[in-house]
């Protein structure tokens, strides 16, 4: 048997998490998992638009294993939303409440840095996820979450369509004996 | 994917992974090591996808094993983008 691995959202101050193993994550202007229309992001007419962080972690909740290593993060290196649409990543080893990052700086900024863009990490070149908090994970005191936050931030900006739009491929890689 | 995850046998340079029948093993020098490697694929529907290969690691150069439409575990991914 094998570790039981799921992607969690983290809202809020005390980072309540919602399993989106088989889910949705929905980028909007408000701190919580809902995938609804309540609270979307708009066109701007001016300058550009940033949504709420988005703060996801991986969480073992069972199985049988020895250790987790290596985690990794990937997209399929296509950006699908359209034009205007872009989706920014960065890991952080600490959670904070999610903000919407000011949109004085482009691209956004988490703790002062520049986020990267998500599209850029692929299979071939994926975004460590385990170097802030550092594996490997053995299974002492599962059920727990394990390796970095990854924060995501969608933009959107001027002149893009409106809708929702297409949604994207993730994909959360690891090693496990 | 496959039905059930591989069996690991063991680290070192007599490892072995098997997918109960089919043997995978290192017939050579140096540090060796059988392990998973896993994902999970959040696709644009909603929908979860699990991926699981064995990895034969020998000196750090990985080898990834998938089993194939009859789960025999016989096919080597060498495509960069379809390693998980």
């Amino acid at each position: 048997m094998a570790a039981s691995v799921q992607i969690r959202e983290k809202n809020g101050a005390g980072q309540t998490a919602t399993d989106k193993t088989a889910g949705t994550i929905r980028f909007k202007k408000a701190d919580d998992a809902g995938v609804d229309l309540v609270n979307p992001l708009v066109v701007p007419s001016s300058a550009t638009e940033y949504s709420y962080q988005k703060w996801l972690r991986m969480y073992v909740s069972g199985g049988t294993y020895t250790q987790i290593s290596n985690l990794r993060l990937y997209s399929d290196g296509a950006n699908g939303y359209g034009s205007g649409v872009k989706l920014w990543a960065k890991c952080a080893a600490a959670y904070a409440t999610p903000a919407i990052p000011s949109t004085a700086n482009d691209p956004p900024q988490l703790s002062g840095v520049g986020m990267a863009d998500m599209f850029g990490f692929t299979s071939g070149s994926p975004l460590d996820m385990d170097d802030l908090n550092a594996g490997p994970f053995d299974a002492t005191g599962v059920p727990k979450d394990i390796g970095n936050y990854l924060v995501l931030v969608m933009e959107v900006e001027i002149g893009t369509a409106q809708g929702v739009k297409t949604a994207e491929t993730l994909t959360f890689a690891w090693d496990e004996i | 994917m496959p039905a059930e995850p591989f069996e690991i046998q063991g680290e070192g340079i007599t490892a072995v992974g098997s997918d109960s029948g089919v043997l995978v093993a290192f017939a050579g020098a140096g540090h060796a090591r059988m392990f998973r490697r896993r994902a999970v694929r959040m696709h644009a529907d909603g929908s979860s996808e699990p991926i699981e290969m064995l990895v034969a690691s020998l000196d750090g150069v990985r080898t990834y094993l998938r089993r194939d439409a009859c789960g025999r575990l016989d096919v080597v991914v060498s495509r960069l983008d379809l390693q998980p």
